[in-house]
């Protein structure tokens, strides 16, 4: 493996699961999220030189996901689907409690699906613990403004989740 | 009843997982560079034979007059026009790298990007329909004066027919089409902009 692809695969590893979850969030569809990582990927690769040198690789990641993510629902002219299709219940064997465990899963999914398009990456990078000024700096948004947003969407998305449980 | 944090406890719970590795993202970068080269190709190969078949026609046929010639010249040009006008575009879709950028201004390079070729594909195409058009009528009236009368009507007939249903049939589909397509468009990327802008 050349030095080029070990750096790749160290990047790809250490960045792709909170990528697919941002890109599944944004179109909640399992292979829209996966030809969306695959897009974000081919970006870094292609300018991997460029990020050598970059001490927060994560954010410029980030920045090209959302991007994509922007571009692909404008140019496919998708929509977030109501109803997932997701890998998410992946052994019906598996125990009960596991499988409430990613019941609930879905349905949060679904919930931030409801949601419009720059609350769903913002709240996905939330949930996956991404510091503030990162996320501030992914969308364009100051940190200030930013955690306005942040407060109502944490709200919104939790009215949401209770009131699909209470269906 | 859940709180935030119960949410963020669920998220985690999560065992959804990309299916793809990194090796899949280096032979998809190989294909599609190799895909994009093929375009390229295919677009030069289609200009090759068009315009091989203006350099026989010019040289081969010796015309009696310069409206010949000009037509030739013109049907040529836009030819030329079309194909470059394609590389062009493939070019620019290859190089433009506004996914670094801003989200917000990378959806305004976006916007840029889609009514340009909302031009492009309406009006210009008007445009170099009315000059083929122009083209292929100097082109056609040496025909007239050395063919018999009924030929030359029935030539005459059936070129203006076929750009009456191109011009005011075909392409007026077409550029409605066009239309509500790109407007649909710009309407969501309008609604995005929006949201990315720096307001609480």
């Amino acid at each position: 493996m050349s030095n080029k692809e070990q750096l790749f695969k160290e990047i790809f590893d250490a960045n792709s699961k909170k990528i697919y979850h941002l890109c599944f969030g944004y179109t909640g569809d399992d292979d829209a999220a996966n030809d969306l990582l695959q897009e974000t990927f081919l970006k870094v690769w292609q300018n991997l030189e460029k990020f050598r040198n970059q001490s927060m690789i994560s954010t410029w990641i980030y920045r090209i996901a959302v991007n994509t993510c922007l571009t692909y629902l404008k140019s496919e002219k998708r929509q977030a689907k109501d109803e997932l299709t997701p890998n998410i219940i992946e052994n019906r064997e598996e125990e009960t409690g596991e499988r409430e465990k990613q019941e609930q899963v879905k349905t949060l999914y679904q919930c931030i699906s409801k949601l419009e398009e720059n609350e769903r990456i913002i709240i996905t990078m939330v949930m996956d613990e991404v510091p503030y000024p990162e996320i501030a700096e992914v969308s364009g948004i100051s940190e200030g403004n930013l955690r306005v947003k942040i407060h109502r969407i944490k709200h919104k998305l939790t009215e949401l989740y209770n009131e699909h449980e209470r269906l | 009843m859940k709180d935030f944090d119960s949410l963020i406890g669920i998220w985690n719970e999560q065992k959804t997982a990309p299916v793809i590795d990194h090796r899949e993202v280096i032979t998809h970068y190989k294909d599609s560079r190799e895909k994009l080269s093929l375009k390229f190709m295919k677009e030069i190969l289609l200009m090759i034979p068009a315009l091989i078949m203006m350099i026989y026609l010019w040289f081969a046929i010796s015309f009696n007059f310069w409206t010949s010639y000009l037509g030739l010249a013109i049907v040529a040009g836009c030819c030329i026009y079309f194909i470059v006008i394609q590389i062009i575009n493939i070019k620019n879709v290859a190089s433009s790298n506004t996914l670094f950028d801003k989200p917000q201004d990378h959806i305004q390079f976006i916007q840029k990007f889609r009514k340009s070729r909302q031009i492009q594909h309406t009006r210009n195409y008007k445009i170099y329909t009315l000059v083929l058009g122009f083209g292929l009528s100097l082109y056609f009236i040496e025909f007239f004066y050395q063919l018999n009368l009924v030929l030359m009507i029935s030539m005459v007939v059936a070129t203006l027919a076929w750009f009456i249903v191109c011009y005011f049939y075909l392409m007026k589909i077409y550029v409605r089409k066009e239309e509500k397509r790109f407007n649909e468009m710009l309407e969501d990327l309008e609604r995005l902009n929006e949201q990315f802008k720096d307001e609480a």
